[in-house]
């Protein structure tokens, strides 16, 4: 565990690329009296609250282990605040079918990406989940829940990251219960 | 959107099949079971035609505890039907015929509670802690004495395969941990 957390934190310390590209200039009191514009481009709400490099959107094969199904998650990332940062809000939707029953999960939650714009990222996050289970000769059956994540992403191409991830959820309310998945996917930076 | 919302409301708050809830367990074919109040699932498999699980409850005082049989839904099982039997102080007399298909003699004193677990449409369930579907005899509330009684489980036709007996009606999680339910997994999950 300890060897892996050594390679982790190495690769982590790869190529960063806002590092290579230097500190922004800075200005002098004249400079920045003269050209309020400029000092409020490196401000984060100057980015469009809906430019394309906001978002991203996934896509996962998902393998749920408690109750077994398979099946897809596609998702789509939000970042509220810096675009380039790693906060972000999730909206999933899972489609899943085994042998006992069809499985539609929607999520909503939050997901942090770690050091973002390296080669190697941590991802973190937790939410809603609305639970429906469809069984053959029996109604939907649906529950609230709630859901945590946690995985690994690597940067594939400029703004591709193939990625794993281990989710667990747990039901406290009416039809209490847990759940246990694993995925693996895509995920695309749009924008920059 | 306008299709949607209604569409995400129907799931949310949409017609609810049947589902339950059961303290998992395994063991033994002969044990204890230390609180027969809390609810509990035991999962068992019946071998072969002459196989027998034994549990073991003792009641301070009487008690109203519902019972039922499952059978996990699967094809092979379908004509799988597990009967149990309560044995204890306070119960009918068992007839002739329940008494030709016990598998043990009852004691001297005591009754007996038979389940046939034959009705011709089983009710199906889903159980939501494993996430898994269940033919169901249906819970029935059996009025048990003060005393020890027994509970067995077997197949008078012969039929071979897992069931579930569920029975309690407190619901209590707490000292089920991670280790019990992962140790123990293959035998709840599909």
């Amino acid at each position: 565990m300890l060897t892996s957390a050594c390679l982790l934190g190495v690769l982590a310390l790869g190529p960063n690329e806002e590092a290579a590209a230097g500190p922004p200039p800075e200005l002098t009191r004249e400079q920045g009296a003269a050209a309020p514009e400029a000092r409020r481009g490196v401000r984060w709400w100057d980015t469009p609250m809906g430019h394309p490099s906001r978002f991203s959107a996934g896509a996962h094969v998902e393998s749920q282990l408690v109750g077994l199904s398979f099946g897809l998650r596609p998702e789509l990332l939000y970042r509220p605040f810096r675009a380039t940062r790693g906060f972000n809000l999730r909206v999933g939707v899972g489609l899943l079918g085994g042998p006992e029953f069809f499985y539609l999960p929607v999520d909503v939650g939050w997901r942090q990406h770690f050091v973002p714009h390296r080669i190697l990222t941590l991802e973190l996050g937790a939410g809603y989940e609305q639970q429906s289970f469809f069984v053959p000769q029996l109604g939907a059956i649906t529950r609230a829940a709630f859901y945590a994540e946690g995985g690994v992403a690597f940067r594939v191409i400029s703004r591709g990251w193939l990625g794993v991830q281990a989710t667990g959820s747990y039901a406290p309310f009416a039809r209490p219960g847990p759940g246990l998945g694993l995925r693996l996917g895509f995920r695309w930076n749009f924008g920059r | 959107m306008k299709r949607a919302v209604p569409v995400v409301l129907a799931l949310m708050f949409g017609v609810s099949a049947p589902s339950h809830a059961h303290r998992p367990g395994t063991g033994d074919r002969e044990q204890d079971v230390g609180e027969p109040k809390i609810s509990f699932a035991f999962y068992g498999e019946l071998e072969d035609e002459d196989d027998l699980y034994v549990l073991h409850l003792d009641f301070d005082e009487g008690f109203a505890l519902p019972f039922e049989i499952l059978v996990p839904r699967r094809a092979k099982w379908e004509d799988h039907r597990p009967v149990f039997a309560i044995v204890g102080p306070g119960l009918p007399a068992p007839t002739q015929a329940e008494l030709d298909l016990l598998p043990r003699e009852v004691p001297a004193g005591a009754g007996v509670f038979f389940e046939p677990n034959d009705d011709a449409e089983r009710e199906l369930i889903f159980e939501t802690f494993t996430r898994r579907v269940f033919w169901t005899s249906g819970p029935i509330a059996v009025a048990l004495g003060e005393g020890e009684h027994e509970v067995w489980v077997f197949s008078p036709d012969g039929s071979t395969g897992d069931f579930v007996l569920g029975f309690g009606v407190e619901e209590d999680f707490s000292g089920v941990g991670c280790g019990d339910l992962t140790s123990d997994w293959a035998t709840y999950a599909y």
